[in-house]
């Protein structure tokens, strides 16, 4: 059997199902098939952590000042009160001495 | 639903808005646009969104149908614009899967030399699907919808020798995948 007749009986035109005039009349039911909805829900599920991580990320270095000038004895005290002499400030400690 | 009116009368009906003759237009094309789709994709899912996609565009652009070139033509060429517009890497993750055991699969049953028809008619069809694009949709147009030369070439508006170029192409192409099927069937 040559190529020509393999694809002529096995490349035969089929029926369409019948689903797909539903698809045709309402198309935005049954536009994307479940496995690229699935895709898209992980993709924005990814995105809204990524923006939440980014948000908190981005709150938690909105003290521009401290962070501009983290030795600086009056930012530390503007910022953090009394604690700002506690034992853990070292670096304070050492400015004030 | 069979197509009672003449196909300009239907045309004609479709471009006033008429529900029931994109109906009747639907009716009598539906198996060919889904033929073509299925046999370029090789993946029912996939033929089902190019034939909606198919005949959404269908629908909306048939006020810009003139009448100028023959229906058939322009739905092929609709059609074909849509399988081809389709990026290549599109292959959902199932397929693959499905190549993936059936690479393992076909090592184990080549001893048997008792390919079941249908198997058959899956490696041709992957086999074909696996074409570039310009080659398949060629061969898909000529042993699906058993189109001339000349009217592939209207299609896809290229001249007749280009389709022959490359439907020789896909042929010897397909001859060398399909060898070892072919030897086992003998």
């Amino acid at each position: 059997m040559n190529i020509e007749e393999l694809l002529s009986q096995n490349l035969r035109p089929v029926s369409a199902p019948p689903q797909l005039w539903a698809r045709v009349l309402l198309p935005g039911e049954h536009h994307r098939s479940h496995g690229r909805r699935l895709a898209w829900c992980l993709t924005a599920a990814l995105i809204f952590l990524m923006a939440v991580w980014g948000f908190r990320a981005r709150g938690a270095g909105s003290q521009p000042a401290l962070a501009r000038a983290p030795h600086s004895p009056a930012v530390q005290l503007a910022y953090r009160g009394p604690r700002a002499f506690d034992a853990s400030t070292t670096c304070l400690r050492c400015h004030l001495n | 639903m069979e197509l009672v009116m003449d196909d300009r009368e239907v045309i004609e009906a479709c471009r006033r808005g008429e529900p029931d003759a994109f109906a009747v237009l639907f009716e009598a094309n539906k198996d060919r646009v889904y033929s073509i789709a299925l046999r370029y994709s090789g993946d029912e899912s996939e033929a089902m969104d190019i034939a909606q996609e198919t005949f959404l565009k269908l629908l909306s652009q048939i006020q810009t149908f003139r009448g100028e070139a023959r229906f058939e033509s322009w739905l092929y060429r609709m059609v074909v614009n849509t399988c081809l517009d389709r990026k290549r890497g599109r292959r959902r993750l199932v397929p693959f899967m499905e190549d993936l055991f059936n690479v393992f699969r076909d090592t184990r049953e080549s001893a048997l030399q008792d390919l079941m028809r249908t198997e058959t008619r899956e490696h041709i069809q992957r086999a074909v699907a696996n074409l570039a694009p310009d080659q398949r949709i060629v061969v898909v147009l000529r042993y699906t919808e058993g189109l001339s030369y000349d009217q592939i070439a209207e299609v896809l508006d290229c001249s007749s020798g280009t389709v022959a170029s490359r439907l020789n192409r896909a042929h010897k192409l397909l001859e060398r995948r399909l060898s070892r099927l072919r030897e086992v069937k003998a």
